[in-house]
């Protein structure tokens, strides 16, 4: 049912028609989640970063993703982009400490991926982490979802 | 039982954009350590032009000389958003707010921004209308009434909205506004057929409205419209001994004095000032020249929100990189320390430059 919601996303933001909108957000289970609302998919000590459906979705059509250089390091938790949407700059904060090996170049002229497939095509940097005992404190997807239910209970 | 939240509203006169930027970046750190409550600044700038974080320049037609002749400044922000203008006459709110804290993203909080100017717009039978997909703004028809640019960092929001009461549209001349070609601009003036009050009234209407759509509760903690400087604005420190930090002097041409006001935020009313807050004889002679003085405890049965209890002046320090001495206190009496500390009264410290005569703009 998620995937098929997924895809349908996708078809409405190719022919850009609008959506209406889910009463929840997709979350994929092995992935680990920041509580800013950033994903980090690893695969030994390579890390891929992206925003979540939750923070897509929270965020509006995204029209420029500013992206770090090959070679920055990233610290967990700090800001290392951004993200403009609605008229409206958003940090992006790094889930993991590492250095950036990988860049999503494919954002600069089409960053409208980052909401039509925020955890596949509008991946956002690849990550060779420093130290992997920092994903013990991050969310798993069980944990995330109950985390964005909580936040969106607030207003 | 849900707590409100509170927001402290600052309201300022015309403030040149760089110190607004400068104060805007220790208001979201202060609010990012929760040393502040959210906080929402009322303020015009002079004739100015910005660019958002995308550095669209190429929306600026005409020449960054030119823009001097004009009188006008250009400075390059964080913000979303293209290219705008921002001059005397249009109202300016900078939200400093928490979005983690009532679980909002961008899009939700630049709909209320949307929504703000709206509203306000209605009260003199205007009837604006929330931009398309992509065209973020507040419109009457194709014209541009109320822009937005916002920067989300750590949560905390800075910039905000700017919305046309009467200013100089021919400014926006200059640039294609927002990177919309085809599209022109508009003010409250121009669509309304009402007679529109002073502009504060407006500046007001907008933070009412503000508050209301995002369920705060107003409090207004600083009014000196009259101030075209903010030097200071600080949470004093809960410490016996307070420091007065480093002033910020970004503008030589300060004549006269510098005022600062001492405002009382307890949570609940102090019953009464026991003794009262004086300077140490070191502050005293810093700021030689000062008459800075705090009411005896006889004049002050209950200090409440927003209470001045103390202020004064004392004349614009020497130019460009003076700062008060790491030396210079306040000193709380003991008997208010304990409420202090316990959170029952805070003290906050405001510094703002008197007035100056306004820059005489040459020839558009």
């Amino acid at each position: 049912m998620a995937s098929r919601l997924l895809w349908a996303r996708r078809a409405a933001s190719y022919l850009r028609i609008s959506t209406f909108h889910r009463g929840f957000s997709t979350v994929i289970k092995d992935l680990k989640y920041a509580d800013t609302h950033e994903w980090v998919k690893v695969d030994g000590s390579s890390a891929t970063v992206g925003i979540t459906d939750h923070a897509q979705d929270h965020l509006g059509d995204v029209v420029y993703v500013e992206l770090p250089e090959v070679g920055a390091s990233v610290v967990q938790g700090k800001n290392f982009g951004a993200v403009e949407s609605v008229k409206a700059t958003s940090d992006v904060n790094s889930p993991v400490s590492g250095e950036v090996v990988e860049v999503n170049t494919e954002l600069s002229g089409s960053p409208g991926l980052v909401n039509a497939s925020p955890y596949e095509n509008g991946w956002i940097i690849k990550v060779k982490m420093s130290d992997t005992g920092e994903l013990n404190s991050l969310m798993d997807s069980e944990g995330y979802s109950k985390f964005c239910e909580e936040e969106d209970a607030k207003h | 039982m849900r707590l409100q939240r509170s927001l402290e509203a600052c309201k300022f006169g015309v403030i040149n954009y760089f110190d607004a930027l400068k104060l805007q970046e220790r208001l979201v750190s202060e609010r990012k350590s929760g040393k502040i409550l959210d906080t929402i600044l009322s303020l015009q700038h002079p004739p100015t032009y910005t660019l958002g974080k995308r550095r669209t320049d190429h929306n600026l037609l005409v020449s960054e000389a030119d823009l001097k002749t004009m009188g006008a400044e250009l400075h390059y922000t964080e913000r979303g958003g293209d290219i705008t203008f921002h001059g005397p006459r249009q109202a300016i709110l900078y939200p400093i707010v928490s979005l983690r804290d009532i679980g909002f993203g961008a899009r939700n909080y630049v709909e209320g921004l949307e929504s703000v100017m709206i509203e306000v717009a209605s009260f003199y039978g205007v009837n604006a209308h929330a931009g398309k997909t992509g065209e973020t703004g507040v419109w009457v028809g194709d014209r541009k009434i109320g822009a937005i640019g916002v920067r989300i960092s750590s949560g905390i929001t800075s910039h905000g909205l700017a919305f046309n009461i009467d200013p100089d549209l021919s400014y926006f001349k200059h640039i294609v506004p927002c990177g919309i070609p085809d599209k022109g601009v508009t003010s409250l003036k121009t669509e309304t057929q009402k007679e529109l009050p002073p502009d504060e009234v407006i500046h007001e209407q907008l933070i009412h409205c503000f508050a209301k759509i995002f369920r705060w509760s107003l409090q207004v903690l600083l009014n000196v419209k009259d101030c075209t400087q903010i030097i200071a604005l600080k949470e004093l420190q809960l410490s016996n001994i307070y420091n007065l930090t480093k002033f910020m002097v970004s503008k030589l041409n300060l004549n006269n004095r510098y005022y600062i006001r001492l405002f009382t935020l307890p949570e609940t009313p102090v019953k009464s000032l026991p003794e009262p807050v004086s300077i140490s004889d070191e502050t005293r002679s810093d700021l030689n020249g000062s008459d800075i003085q705090f009411p005896s405890a006889k004049t002050h049965d209950e200090a409440s929100v927003g209470e001045v209890i103390g202020g004064g002046s004392f004349p614009a320090p020497p130019p460009l990189g003076h700062s008060m001495r790491e030396s210079s206190r306040f000193l709380v009496p003991p008997s208010l320390r304990s409420s202090i500390s316990n959170g029952a009264l805070r003290l906050r410290l405001v510094a703002v430059g008197s007035p100056k005569p306004s820059p005489r703009v040459s020839g558009l």
